[in-house]
């Protein structure tokens, strides 16, 4: 997803603006992180984006004590890495093309739903870089609340339907 | 996996990905390294080392904005470019600013654009707006 439009959906949510200092523009702060994004390529108007935001009235905050304390804090101090391993079963189409992932978590003990909120985090993040970085990608999380597995697919809309009708019982 | 240097950072990324929002490292990976890892995923990352604190956080951005604590002890020692501007943008003077004005001892920070050579940037230095 580009920044403009990522911004645009996540205004207030995430996404608000800090005073600079003498009033003479808005910096872009992600108050979840409580980092300032700082947009670098050179193509992008950044002053639109904000001129947008302030249009769809957007929270100002006018000094850095205002700010909510950071929710999302990098992973602190760690010299070693959690693990966990993982399947992964590729789906292919009909005409032999690869469509997406099954990926599901290996775990030794059963897990809670917060353990699998967490794992499918990881697993979508890594669909996402390693398995098919920058691609489009619909995401399915398995409904077992024990199970941490997330269905991966790509390039949702060109895989043909069918069409069928559903009765409201 | 235990990272306890620079090759073992860089195949732990290629492994793994990047972390959403930052790794933490206690060894200041070294230019190359930056290079290497934005050249591969494409997006920007920033080694930031925070005063009183041991190691560098390695900062995940994306294609066209990397993201960097507001905090007076955070020192942003280089970011990459991925698309080259050999120059600071205005967000990179802005932070700078920013950074300054809340008390930070930062004067100075490098770029490091994609396929040319490292550059400093100072709240002085022209940048593109």
């Amino acid at each position: 997803m580009n920044i403009q439009k990522e911004i645009l959906e996540n205004i207030n949510t995430r996404y608000v603006l800090l005073n600079k200092k003498n009033n003479v523009g808005y910096h872009i702060i992600d108050k979840l992180r409580k980092t300032i994004v700082m947009i670098d390529d050179p193509y992008i108007n950044v002053d639109a984006i904000v001129n947008k935001m302030l249009e769809l009235k957007v929270i100002i905050y006018n000094t850095i004590d205002e700010l909510p304390n950071a929710i999302e804090l990098p992973i602190e101090n760690k010299n070693a890495t959690e693990e966990f391993r993982i399947f992964i079963k590729k789906i292919f189409g009909v005409n032999g093309l690869e469509t997406g992932s099954i990926v599901t978590a290996l775990t030794h003990k059963q897990i809670n739903r917060e353990e699998k909120f967490k794992m499918e985090k990881h697993i979508e993040h890594y669909a996402f870089n390693v398995l098919y970085p920058g691609e489009g990608l619909n995401l399915y999380s398995n409904i077992e609340s024990d199970t941490a597995s997330i269905v991966v697919i790509k390039g949702i809309n060109n895989l043909p339907s069918v069409d069928a009708k559903l009765f409201n019982w | 996996m235990i990272i306890r240097n620079s090759s073992d950072l860089v195949r732990a990324y290629f492994a793994y990905g990047p972390p959403k929002v930052a790794a933490w490292v206690d060894f200041l990976p070294e230019d190359f390294v930056i290079r290497i890892l934005t050249n591969h995923f494409k997006i920007e990352f920033a080694v930031i080392f925070t005063n009183r604190n041991t190691g560098y956080h390695i900062y995940t951005g994306r294609s066209s904005y990397v993201e960097i604590p507001i905090s007076n002890v955070e020192i942003l020692l280089k970011h990459s470019h991925p698309m080259g501007t050999p120059h600071p943008s205005k967000a990179d003077h802005d932070w700078l600013v920013l950074a300054q004005s809340i008390g930070s001892p930062q004067k100075q920070s490098v770029i490091l654009p994609h396929r040319r050579e490292r550059v400093s940037f100072r709240i002085s230095t022209p940048f593109l707006t």
